[in-house]
């Protein structure tokens, strides 16, 4: 076992260096594996079975049926080699995921000659493969997961493909090492209170920036704005086009202090503040976050939560 | 994949390739029927209804307790229909069972291979049956629909109709071919493992003893006996006699082997004296013959032969045989000389050839005496027997059935008959005047082929004569009913018979009209090629096809013609894979469009990477208005059909484009 692992690993080294990290993969002859299946094996038994039946009965149809199975095994070499020839991988869009869950990556698949390429396996680790069929040129887009241990930028790792196009009986694989990356938020872990710093919403109300229905004035108009915003009894009155301007009071608003936390625990400080950072975005409710190397101002909304939360997962990466 | 326990490989079997599969093994049982029990197709069909239920959600699959009962009835319907014994139809038939229960445990995509996989070996032990070259595209067809069945695993459904389908399994296995045929050619031929049962066919053919009207059902066969291809020019017909067994034991009724005959001691020290005594004269002919199974151990040979392939024994009454019963096809090539003299015999022989029962048939006893004293000779008293026969008697294959003393009855009463009635009486008489003689029987003639001057002889052609032991001259063959109807051995059976009796005969399938015998000639030649290259393709003649390419046959040539060509072939193969059109994966649309530009190319337009088809033909417009009307229909159809997605529309295109000339 340990003699077969030791091989594992020597092939292993072995196929990292022929496939360095790229931000483009297209795989060639040097990059593509092939070798018979666990099923090819059974066919091989199969036709070794035929062909004892026809040299018992000295039957040359029969034993001509266990060469030509043969020869399809052959020729499905060839097959299964061409499956992969010449697939170019482009990473996509970056993708976020929290600590636990799972990683998604956005690959492009295309084919570079234009043949079609069947029953593309992609698997990353030991995850459930995800099948990608290219027909008639058309790039596919697949969507690969890992699970996400780490806070931080998560590269991609390596790639298998594989495919057993056309028969089952040829195992064709080649690992992809591609650079692309996920942004993996901290694990959010609840805790009693927010970490409040000082600056907190004055007992008073605040007015928010965004809309709501506390009216605040009128101001000038503007083209596009909605009708209804328009103050039509003002317009009639001769005084021109104003607009109604209604805000959202904002009875508090909150920081979120890095200082507030008591904890040791770097990890876990993070971890209760993307708490926090997710409770009030689910809630809208307007907060900004104190960190010792950053700040982010008060404000609401996915871009906001997504400022804070990549901040939080980059907090100690700031070399990258 | 298929054979990792990794949950996720569990995946259920989608309609289509339920379909399929059943679609398959119909097809794979069906040449099986001929042997196995034909209740078995009852069992499929109730397992492949189960089955579907099984799929559509209404039915369950079978519980422990059903499996085995099923699975124990099936084994006692087996030893009913078949009994006990290690057959070769039960061993098929159990196969078969096991390949049709087998269905009722089809859950996921390894039981899904397995089933593929066992179809092919049933596949494979339908050729012990069937070996025609019809069997062989039937199998290519069968084998075909199994490696579709397998791709669908593995690759998206191009979907619409049945070719689709079968189209890329047929291109890769048509590339197989090649490969096969090396595979075939280089291959080492080995004998048997061990000793396999065969299949128990009922075979018309020469049986070990003649008695009045064995023979009638031997002529109203068309069933092949034997092939042979001659090295020079074909003898004339009226001399092939070929010999597969000699009488001369008669009891009165039946012809048969003596006990000397029937013994080991015939075949060896005999034989090998008797062979050095033969003298042959004039030129020796040379002839490959093929026999087909006949589960005996006699085989068919031109008197004298002179050599013979080594797998042959030589019996001291000078006909081969096999060691062992034909239960396949074999082939033997012989020497011969037609013309010979044997001039060997022992005194028991010339006894044991003299004797006849000593009661019945007193009329003949007391001719023959006669007739001896009469002529005073053995020669005058044959020509004056055979002219006896010429005179009075009528050659039909519907003789009237004889009495107790059937020489007697045959002779001096009836007077109709056919060959062996003539032989048997003939050779009766001889003994009757103590002249030694005996019964050969066998085939006379056959079919030349006007297509490569082949002979095939079918059962019809069996014949009866006789051979007469002359002081100074040997064993002389003759024949008499040669001495009745002359057309028997000038030009086979089917032309000595009054119209009637033709009836009887076994007649080959559309033998009155000539158009259909040419092409039946074509046929038979097309298969005679098919036995002697692929059939019977063994070690013999791999040795010397070999040496024909290779020069000298050693491993190392055959290790580097086997790299050689594989690797050729790998490689082009691979390239033409590579370079090969790849608009093939296009869609329709895409397809007439590019025909489209192929034609404007030709008065030298090309569309522009920017533009779109109808950008394109409005700029061909603007040089050539007179296209106009037509290009700008064609668009308005593409248009349609890109867009529409209507197939009418695509038919119209399609002809549209093939139609518009810009040149002319």
């Amino acid at each position: 076992m340990s003699l077969l692992q030791t091989r594992q690993n020597y092939f292993q080294r072995w196929a990292a260096k022929r496939s360095p990290r790229a931000d483009q993969v297209v795989l060639q002859h040097r990059t593509i594996y092939v070798f018979p299946s666990k099923q090819g094996l059974a066919f091989l038994f199969t036709v070794l079975l035929i062909w004892i039946l026809g040299t018992n009965y000295q039957n040359n149809l029969i034993l001509g049926l266990s060469f030509f199975l043969t020869s399809l095994m052959l020729v499905s070499v060839i097959h299964a080699f061409k499956n992969l020839l010449g697939l170019r991988f482009t990473p996509e869009a970056r993708q976020h995921a929290a600590v636990g869950e799972l990683a998604p990556f956005d690959i492009q698949i295309s084919a570079v000659y234009g043949f079609a390429h069947h029953g593309l396996l992609l698997s990353l680790d030991d995850e459930k493969p995800v099948r990608a069929d290219l027909i008639a040129g058309k790039p596919a887009q697949v969507r690969l997961n890992t699970s996400a241990r780490h806070r931080g930028w998560l590269k991609l790792p390596r790639i298998l493909l594989k495919s057993y196009f056309p028969f089952g009986l040829i195992r064709a694989w080649a690992y992809i090492e591609l650079n692309h990356r996920a942004l993996i938020f901290p694990r959010p872990i609840a805790c009693d209170q927010p970490p409040l710093g000082t600056g907190q919403g004055e007992n008073g109300i605040y007015v928010s920036a965004q809309r709501g229905d506390e009216f605040q004035g009128f101001q000038i108009y503007q083209p596009g704005s909605p009708l209804s915003q328009i103050a039509w009894k003002q317009y009639a009155r001769g005084a021109g086009m104003h607009l109604k301007d209604y805000r959202a009071l904002q009875s508090e608003h909150y920081w979120l202090d890095w200082q507030a936390l008591n904890v040791h625990d770097t990890e876990l400080a993070l971890s209760n503040l993307s708490y926090w950072v997710n409770h009030f975005s689910d809630n809208n409710v307007e907060f900004g976050l104190r960190l010792p190397n950053l700040t982010i101002e008060i404000g609401a909304g996915d871009v906001h939560r997504l400022n804070a939360l990549t901040a939080l997962a980059l907090f100690g990466w700031a070399s990258e | 994949m298929i054979l990792t326990k990794r949950p996720n490989q569990d995946q259920p079997i989608a309609r289509k390739s339920l379909a399929w599969l059943l679609a398959i093994q119909i097809l794979i049982l069906a040449p099986h029927f001929v042997t196995a029990p034909i209740w078995i197709a009852v069992v499929w069909v109730v397992v492949a209804v189960w089955r579907w239920k099984i799929f559509q959600g209404a039915w369950d699959y079978p519980s422990k307790t059903k499996k085995t009962l099923l699975v124990a009835v099936c084994c006692g319907g087996l030893f009913l229909s078949l009994g006990a014994g290690f057959s070769f139809e039960s061993m098929i038939s159990l196969l078969l069972i096991g390949f049709i229960l087998k269905l009722l445990e089809l859950k996921n995509r390894k039981d899904f291979v397995l089933l593929i996989f066992i179809a092919l070996f049933i596949l494979a032990a339908q050729f012990i049956q069937f070996n025609h070259f019809l069997a062989a595209f039937y199998g290519f067809g069968c084998l075909t629909l199994l490696c579709a069945t397998l791709m669908q695993l593995y690759k998206e459904s191009a979907g619409q109709s049945v070719w689709k389908e079968l189209r890329p399994s047929v291109y890769i296995l048509l590339q197989a071919i090649p490969f096969m045929i090396m595979l075939f050619v280089v291959v080492p031929r080995i004998g048997s493992f061990w000793a396999v049962p065969s299949p128990q066919q009922s075979k018309t053919g020469m049986s070990d003893s003649m008695s009045p009207g064995d023979f009638t059902e031997l002529m109203e066969s068309d069933e092949l006996a034997f092939r042979v291809s001659f090295v020079g020019a074909t003898p004339p017909r009226e001399k092939l006699y070929w010999r597969s067994l000699v009488f001369s034991f008669f009891d009165g009724r039946r012809w048969s082997q003596n006990r000397e005959q029937k013994s080991g001691n015939y075949f060896n020290q005999a034989s090998t004296k008797l062979q050095s005594h033969i003298e042959h004269k004039g030129e020796p002919i040379e002839y490959d013959l093929i026999a087909e199974a006949s589960s005996q151990p006699w085989l068919y040979s031109l008197a004298a032969p002179k050599h013979w392939s080594e797998s042959l024994g030589f019996a001291r009454d000078m006909r081969l045989f096999a060691f062992e019963p034909v239960n396949e096809r074999i082939n033997y090539h012989v020497t011969a000389s037609l013309n010979y003299q044997l001039n060997e015999i022992n005194p028991d022989e010339l006894v044991q050839n003299k004797l006849i029962p000593k009661n019945g048939n007193l009329k003949t006893r007391e001719r023959a005496a006669e007739w001896l004293a009469e002529t005073g000779s053995p020669e005058k008293l044959i020509e004056k027997l055979f002219a006896y026969y010429n005179q009075s008697f009528f050659y039909t294959l519907k003789p009237p059935a004889l009495g107790i003393d059937v020489v007697d009855d045959f002779l001096w009463n009836s007077r109709q008959g056919f060959c062996e009635h003539f032989a048997s009486s003939f050779v009766f008489f001889m003994r009757a005047a103590d002249i030694p003689a005996r019964v050969v029987v066998g085939y006379q003639g056959g079919d030349i082929s006007s297509v490569d001057g082949s002979l095939t002889v079918r059962q019809r052609d069996a014949h009866a004569w006789a051979e007469v032991w002359l002081e100074g001259r040997g064993w002389v063959m003759f024949d008499p009913t040669a001495a009745v109807a002359p057309e028997r051995v000038q030009k086979g059976i089917e032309q000595s018979l009054s119209a009637t009796d033709r009836q009887l005969l076994a007649k080959p399938f559309g033998s009155s009209i000539k158009l259909l015998l040419r092409m039946r000639e074509q046929w038979d030649a097309a298969n005679l090629t098919w036995v002697r290259w692929v059939m019977n393709y063994d070690s013999g003649l791999q040795a010397s096809l070999l040496e024909r390419i290779l020069g000298e046959v050693s491993p190392l040539r055959i290790a580097v013609l086997v790299v050689v060509t594989g690797s050729g072939f790998g490689i082009v193969l691979f390239a033409v894979l590579f370079l090969r059109n790849r608009k093939r994966d296009l869609p329709e649309t895409s397809l007439i469009y590019l025909q489209l530009c192929k034609q404007l190319n030709a008065c030298g337009f090309s569309p522009l990477a920017s533009e779109t088809p109808r950008h394109f033909c409005e700029r061909v417009i603007l040089s050539r208005p007179e296209l106009s009307a037509s290009l700008l229909e064609l668009m308005d159809l593409y248009e349609c059909l890109a867009y529409g997605d209507n197939l009418e529309v695509a038919e119209r295109l399609r002809k549209a484009v093939n139609n518009f000339r810009p040149k002319g």
